[in-house]
């Protein structure tokens, strides 16, 4: 549903369904990569639940302890599984593996976070959340360098941009996102930059306040970095 | 107070001394880091990091995509102690344990139906690791010491015949560990030939 990394890249609806209907048909295996987008960051649990997909194989990191530890797990269906079982000289066994695999303090962190979901409702809550920030960044929306805004759950994205009409965008050595940082840090908010992109992501349990404060310091921000 | 404030001034420079000086920061061009006053977080407290002057600042960025429920949640502070009073950590090679039991059966029951199995390990590359590690020996031939393809397997070798005559087999016979750096800077990334004309 989007690329993080590659730039905050949200994908056109129906893209991943279409992408699963291919992998059955070709027999590809299809592995989901939810290491951003796992445990509510797009709005639901997993981003593969926007469009009923179930992948082959899926991994999982990042938000797994709540942002405490490292962890992380890969599930797999249980036709992959049945495919390494064998007797031992079959050499079939999957022999791979790390020295703190299945961590005790990570596992107890992700349950308690896992929980915490439960317990506060935090995928129901996300809703207004969500919606207060769309709103919020419209008003970020008309700044001449301004190329696009994009959004999925409590994930945001602004691609700033040296012309808004043809799209031209900031050369990277001039950092643009880079400046946007530094203004922002001196408004005390904390972001970091992918190039000319400036992610907005928020822990799930913001407030709405303090969602409306990240939105005006962040164009406040863009405001004193391009000079606009 | 003076002589306190005085000392602690003192003991921050010598940690922003060090910070310069010892680590090497991911993704961070050190010429530059190097010329500035490293910022230096001391604690959390919900969505807020505090450093070590006090000053605030909003986790406008959830360190970097990981936190989901603020810093400091009572939940998970009392989790992560409690568990510290019994073990901080066994292996997972030969035996178990109860975190990663329930961890487990709680991940297969959230994800969408027809996952059913848990693979752990330590980050999104580790994870993401194991996942392209498993299809791509699933997608290759495989041999048993008889120079037999099992019964299993032959449903699988099938898949990589099909997959072959689209170029899988190009990627999924590399060795998984490239032979030289240029060889890395050369190769196409390995999912590239499912969206490629």
């Amino acid at each position: 549903m989007i690329q993080g990394a590659a730039g905050m890249m949200t994908w056109p609806p129906g893209y991943l369904k279409k992408i699963r209907e291919l992998c059955t048909r070709y027999q590809v295996f299809l592995i989901a990569d939810e290491v951003f987008t796992g445990f509510g960051r797009t709005g639901t649990m997993f981003a593969c639940q926007h469009e009923g997909v179930t992948p082959d194989l899926m991994a999982v990191a990042k938000g797994l302890t709540g942002g405490y530890l490292p962890l992380a797990a890969t599930l797999v269906t249980q036709e992959i599984y049945d495919a390494f079982l064998g007797e031992y000289g079959e050499f079939k066994t999957f022999f791979h593996g790390h020295s703190y695999t299945g961590n005790q303090l990570g596992c107890a962190a992700a349950l308690a976070s896992l929980e915490v979901f439960e317990k506060e409702q935090v995928l129901s809550r996300l809703r207004s959340k969500i919606n207060t920030l769309g709103r919020e960044l419209k008003r970020v929306q008309d700044h001449p360098h301004v190329g696009e805004i994009r959004q999925i759950g409590l994930i945001a994205a602004v691609e700033l941009v040296k012309n808004r009409t043809t799209k031209e965008p900031y050369n990277l050595e001039e950092r643009m996102g880079h400046r946007v940082a530094r203004e922002a840090l001196k408004r005390g908010m904390i972001i970091r930059p992918l190039g000319n992109i400036v992610p907005l992501l928020p822990p799930l349990s913001v407030t709405i306040p303090q969602l409306k404060k990240m939105t005006s310091i962040l164009k406040e921000s863009i405001q004193a970095a391009t000079g606009h | 107070m003076k002589r306190k404030s005085g000392r602690r001034k003192a003991q921050i420079q010598n940690l922003e001394e060090d910070a310069r000086r010892y680590i090497w920061h991911p993704f961070t061009q050190m010429a530059e880091w190097e010329k500035e006053t490293p910022l230096i977080i001391e604690r959390g407290e919900g969505v807020y990091l505090f450093d070590v002057y006090g000053k605030r600042y909003l986790d406008g960025v959830s360190s970097i995509w990981v936190n989901l429920h603020g810093h400091r949640k009572a939940a998970l502070d009392r989790a992560v102690k409690n568990q510290i009073n019994k073990i901080a950590h066994s292996t997972l090679l030969g035996l178990t344990h109860r975190p990663a039991i329930r961890l487990a059966k709680k991940l297969v029951a959230l994800a969408p139906q027809g996952l059913a199995k848990v693979f752990f390990s330590d980050n999104g590359s580790t994870a993401m690791e194991v996942a392209l590690k498993i299809a791509s020996v699933l997608a290759s031939p495989r041999q048993t010491r008889q120079d037999k393809i099992p019964v299993a397997d032959q449903r699988l070798s099938w898949r990589h015949r099909r997959l072959g005559q689209s170029g899988w087999d190009r990627i999924v016979s590399r060795p998984l560990l490239p032979s030289s750096i240029s060889d890395l800077q050369s190769r196409r990334p390995v999912l590239l030939p499912l969206f490629s004309k």
